[in-house]
Parts: structure tokens; sequence; C-alpha cells
């Protein structure tokens, strides 16, 4: 069964006029939170609100990750095609987070997408640590190897270790690599927890690592952890299916 | 992550609490820096507090017991629990370094 469509818009230090335009092409009627919406939808829209992300928002974002938000978008310099284009992409799924490199970089994804899930299928205590791990594991992998291109750490040694943080911190201040977007798509809708992590890097061909070192071990983690995984789009997706 | 050492003779007890994941690698160079100076041949790793590892602190791990061995210092973890046991016994990490119950 597919989710009901994303049924309207809410926004987080963005501007109100660019909101409305959005709102007017898109056809989707604006939230407001304890009043429904501008259309008067209020049952309709309390099952799934797209919230865009503007300025200063990291501070207020907490109370978003909660019914009825089911899509968190974070703007950063996306032109009004690409931002109708993620909201037509968050109509097709149960719940859809879309961040910059550096967002997903420095924010607990994983925690707060498991919190999310968590309101809306009893998880039981496996089930959340699996997935938690799972994703974790896999937006490290989309935002270090993926998106930021950096190698796989070469060498036991805190040498080792402070040349690849050297290498992130030059990457990800580098607005290339930085604006890059991380996407993940989770399906409630079925008979298991199904969740995709998109990155925007080369792509990825997975190999067997007989002895790894210091890295290597993401995905014997992820595979230990889901029921099934798959590498799709030469590796820039990685699908993940959990027991519901 | 935080950590805290004491030291008694030659072993040195580092418990550590929180997060241990790869936005930890400032404090896991600091820790493993404290470790090497320290006098102590055994060093601990009491796990009893830490809630939550990722592979890139399994790594760091590694580097660890890597840096102390060539200084001829053991390193070895002690009390995993939860989810952090299992990420070490799916990480197989008893064949590279000693782990106590």
């Amino acid at each position: 069964m597919a989710p009901p469509p994303v049924a309207a818009l809410h926004s987080l230090g963005f501007p109100a006029k660019r909101l409305a335009d959005l709102a007017a092409v898109s056809g989707l009627p604006l939230w407001q939170p304890g009043a429904g919406t501008t259309n008067g939808c209020a049952m309709l829209a309390a099952s799934r609100v797209l919230v865009l992300l503007g300025h200063a928002w990291e501070d207020q974002v907490s109370s978003y990750w909660t019914q009825p938000y089911a899509a968190w978008i974070e703007v950063a310099a996306l032109a009004d095609h690409s931002i109708l284009e993620l909201i037509r992409r968050a109509s097709d799924t149960s719940l859809y987070i879309s961040f910059t490199t550096i967002t997903a970089n420095r924010r607990d994804l994983a925690g707060e997408l498991l919190g999310v899930i968590g309101q809306r299928r009893r998880l039981t205590r496996d089930n959340r640590d699996n997935i938690e791990l799972a994703l974790h594991e896999a937006v490290s992998n989309a935002v270090l190897h993926g998106n930021l291109q950096l190698e796989s750490l070469s060498g036991l040694s805190v040498d080792a270790l402070e040349r690849f943080s050297n290498d992130l911190t030059h990457r990800i201040t580098d607005p290339d690599f930085a604006n890059r977007r991380i996407d993940v798509i989770c399906d409630l809708n079925g008979d298991a927890v199904t969740i995709d992590v998109v990155d925007q890097g080369n792509g990825f061909l997975l190999k067997s690592r007989p002895n790894p070192q210091a890295s290597g071990r993401g995905f014997d983690l992820i595979g230990a952890s889901c029921q099934s995984f798959r590498l799709l789009d030469g590796g820039r997706r990685l699908s993940m299916r959990f027991p519901a | 992550m935080d950590y805290a050492i004491d030291i008694k003779g030659q072993e040195a007890l580092v418990r550590m609490t929180g997060r241990l994941t790869f936005n930890d690698h400032v404090k896991l160079r600091a820790l493993i820096r404290e470790m090497l100076q320290n006098t102590a041949k055994r060093q601990i790793l009491d796990l009893t507090n830490l809630e939550f590892v990722d592979s890139a602190g399994i790594g760091m791990l590694l580097i660890a017991r890597e840096e102390l061995s060539n200084l001829d210092k053991h390193f070895i973890l002690r009390k995993a629990g939860g989810q952090v046991k299992r990420v070490l016994t799916v990480a197989q990490l008893g064949k590279l370094m000693t782990i106590e119950e």
C-alpha cells in the first residue's frame, strides 16, 4: 500500500513569500501547527507534513522529529525546481530526509530517524539496535566515502588517523563537496521496514576484504544488522530491509 | 564519548562512557597519547558504560592496540555489554585483541 501523499508544507527559517510560491506551484497547502492547513484540511494534513529547513533551524528542529511531520528537506543552496523535485520524491515514501553532507556529518541522523520510526512502528530492542547501527554505518559511508570521496583509512597508527581527519576537515569545508546531498528514504508500508541511503558520489563497488584493518567493517555490520541489503545506482544507493 | 584514567602501578584503567564513533577521533587520539605516555604496562579499557560503538570506533580501538603494542604495552577491552558487545563479536575483535568479561 502506498503511503498517503505529502499533504501540506511547513518551514523553519525560510522566507514566507518563497514558501507561499512553492506551495502554490506544488499545489500543497501550508500547515499551521494547532490550526490545520490554509485550506482547512486538518485531518488529511495531520498525517503527512513536509518541513523545509532554511536558516538557523538546527536548534529548533528537535520538536519537528514527530508526527505529523514526515519529510525534512534542508534547503541550503537548492533552487526552487530542485526543491519541487524533492517534494515529489518525498510524496512517494513514508519518511524522507534530504540533508547536505555537512549537516548529515554533524547530526545523529540515525538516532533521529529511529525516533520517528518508533512513533509509527512498535520496535523490539533488537530491531531498534539493528536499524540504528545499519543506518549509522550507511550514512557514514555515504558522507565519508560517497560524497566526500575520502579513501579508507590506511595503516594502524595515530598518524594515519590524523591524516584521515585532516582530509575530512579539508573536504567538508569545500562547498563543492559539503553541499552534495544525502537522502534517506524510509518505507513503513509493507511487512518490513526498508531504508535507502542515497549519496551523490562516484559510486562504490563492494569488495571482499578478508583482513580489514582500521576500516572496512562497515558493510559487515550492516549485513549483520539487516535482513538483506542491495547496492544500487552504481553504489550510490544502499537499500536495506529490516523485519518489522 | 568521554573517558577517565585511573593509574595504579603497572595498570591503567580507562573508563569510557557515551558513544564511540568517528566523530570522537580527536578525543581518541588524545586518549591513545595518554596511554602511550603513562608508565603502566597494562592498559584496560572498561566499556561498562559505553552505549554505542560503530565500525570507525572499532578501527580506532585497533589503532590503540597497535600503537600500545609497539611500546610493549598490553591493551585489554573489558566488560562490554549490549550493542557494544554485539559489535565486538560481529567484527570478530576477539581474534585480534584481548577481550575480558
